[in-house]
């Protein structure tokens, strides 16, 4: 897919997503495949009703609930969306408790600090 | 009996060896503590380093060795080292310059002291760390040192031997540490994932230097270089391999998973093991005697932590205390004329039970005076100027409240 300019007025969505940080490497290189014109990855921690992950001291285990995942952030324009979400879907997945999850949410402002370009954007 | 070159080359390099084995203490401790409070056991480590090498050239040094009154204390021929002899011997080390054995034995009286700092870590007071390793230098390892090392030390007439410091160091500092964790009280959250290391693979590089360390410690404490130092060196190492086998297999029953930081506290065990025997026993015996002081000190540090919830953060009380006890009483066992001429054979070698009467005299004169006598010391501490920081102090983080410094800067 032909990668779009990130001012073009069509770019309105961020989606984030919290995934396996051990399939972080393959999920970014796939995403690249989908015309997407950058990313932000954020390390996380934190729970949810997935498992626990248990640590040890000197062989006594001690229950350590905050898990290591890997957020993206990334700003595509609605047409994106979908390739995004199944890429995502596609490369990020086990089938197993801790996969993750996917957020998509209206952007109201972009702007380019280097030109300070501010475009209002109308969800008209 | 002249100065000799190669005892004297070796004792200066074993001197090196045992100096890092403190700033190596600190990283090992400071990776199995939150990161928060890692800058402050290194600079009580590190400043320890400096203040105690201080005190022993002012005063220890004369307190344990000097002409002994009574058997009780050294005498104060040679306060401030003046007077120790740089181009003649003394008569505990004949074939190496006073200075240099001076020097040597001024590194284990560093040391000594801080192993304690793994015990109070992440709750004590800067300023009454440093009253208390002082205090207990003056009152307990001085005096200590001179009964069981010094001419005419009571311990040492009754026949108590202790080659490089099982009753002295190991025991006595590692009951220490439990009183005074008894005396601090548990840290706040003590018992969860809230207290879990910070950086594991700074400890290992903490217990690489210690192992290391410990060639200069063991096989440096003959005072002499060939058969007797090679003997003790392989005891060293094969002690040290041993302990951390018996506490990866343990780790591994107890959580299914074989466990780092029981590796390198293995290692340790096996290490303090050795170390009052090092010199009296053959590697074969070594290999049995490392294994049975990690089983020991494995269910100790369980009893210690997990039963009787003392939070001797690093668990010095079983590593090193229980450790020394088990490594001290096996002297009695299994110490051997034909390794040493300088000792009696032990219960095990043909000896009678008369080494092993003194040994359990050592030892437990080691526990009543370091746990009890840093109980009071603690108390005193704590009472005049207080031993723990405050609760909020506590929250936020000793390297900010008492150094006003961060270990890791964001």
């Amino acid at each position: 897919m032909r990668r779009r300019h990130i001012w073009s007025d069509d770019i309105v969505k961020k989606i984030d997503a919290i995934i396996r940080t051990e399939l972080l490497p393959i999920v970014k290189e796939q995403l690249k495949n989908t015309g997407i014109n950058g990313m932000t990855v954020y390390s996380v921690s934190g729970w949810s009703r997935g498992k626990d992950e248990v640590l040890q001291w000197k062989g006594h285990l001690i229950v350590h609930d905050f898990i290591a995942k890997s957020k993206l952030e990334i700003i595509v324009s609605d047409e994106q969306v979908n390739a995004v979400i199944d890429t995502i879907g596609k490369y990020a997945r086990t089938g197993e408790h801790g996969d993750g999850i996917i957020f998509v949410l209206p952007v109201e402002r972009a702007i380019n600090i280097k030109t300070m370009d501010d475009r209002d954007r109308a969800f008209e | 009996m002249p100065l000799d070159a190669s005892d004297t080359t070796w004792i200066i390099v074993a001197t090196g060896l045992v100096m890092m084995m403190t700033p190596a203490l600190g990283f090992f401790e400071a990776g199995l503590l939150r990161s928060k409070n890692s800058l402050s056991v290194i600079m009580q480590t590190f400043s320890g380093l400096a203040i105690l090498s201080a005190l022993w050239f002012i005063l220890g040094f004369t307190m344990v060795y000097g002409q002994t009154l009574s058997g009780i204390i050294g005498g104060s021929d040679w306060l401030f080292f003046n007077g120790v002899p740089h181009e003649e011997a003394l008569s505990y080390a004949p074939t190496i310059p006073g200075i240099t054995f001076a020097s040597y034995m001024m590194m284990l009286a560093v040391i000594t002291p801080l192993l304690m700092t793994g015990a109070i870590a992440e709750r004590t007071k800067w300023s009454a760390f440093l009253v208390l390793m002082i205090a207990w230098s003056i009152f307990i390892y001085y005096p200590l040192a001179h009964w069981v090392w010094g001419k005419g030390g009571w311990l040492a007439q009754i026949g108590v031997f202790d080659f490089a410091g099982g009753i002295v160091i190991h025991t006595s500092a590692g009951m220490s540490s439990l009183a005074a964790a008894i005396v601090l009280k548990r840290r706040k959250n003590f018992g969860t994932a809230l207290l879990l290391p910070h950086n594991i693979p700074l400890a290992v590089i903490g217990a690489s230097l210690l192992w290391l360390g410990w060639f200069g410690f063991n096989a440096g404490s003959g005072f002499i270089t060939g058969a007797l130092a090679s003997n003790v060196l392989l005891v060293t190492h094969i002690g040290s391999a041993m302990g951390a086998i018996v506490w990866m297999l343990l780790s591994w029953k107890r959580s299914g998973r074989a466990s780092l930081t029981a590796v390198i506290n293995g290692a340790l065990v096996g290490l303090v093991a050795v170390t009052p025997s090092a010199a009296y026993i053959t590697a074969q015996n070594a290999f049995f005697l490392a294994i049975i002081a990690g089983l020991i000190s494995y269910f100790a540090m369980i009893l210690f932590k997990e039963k009787l919830k003392i939070d001797d953060a690093l668990d010095v009380g079983a590593v090193h205390g229980v450790t020394g006890i088990t490594g001290s009483l096996a002297v009695g066992f299994i110490a051997s004329n034909a390794i040493n001429h300088s000792v009696p054979n032990g219960l095990l070698m043909g000896g009678g039970p008369a080494l092993l009467q003194a040994q359990a005299i050592g030892v437990g004169v080691a526990i009543i005076l370091g746990f009890g006598g840093t109980l009071i010391i603690s108390k005193i501490i704590n009472k005049i100027m207080g031993l723990r920081v405050k609760e909020a102090e506590e929250d936020i983080c000793l390297d900010i409240t008492q150094h006003a410094e961060k270990a890791y800067l964001e």
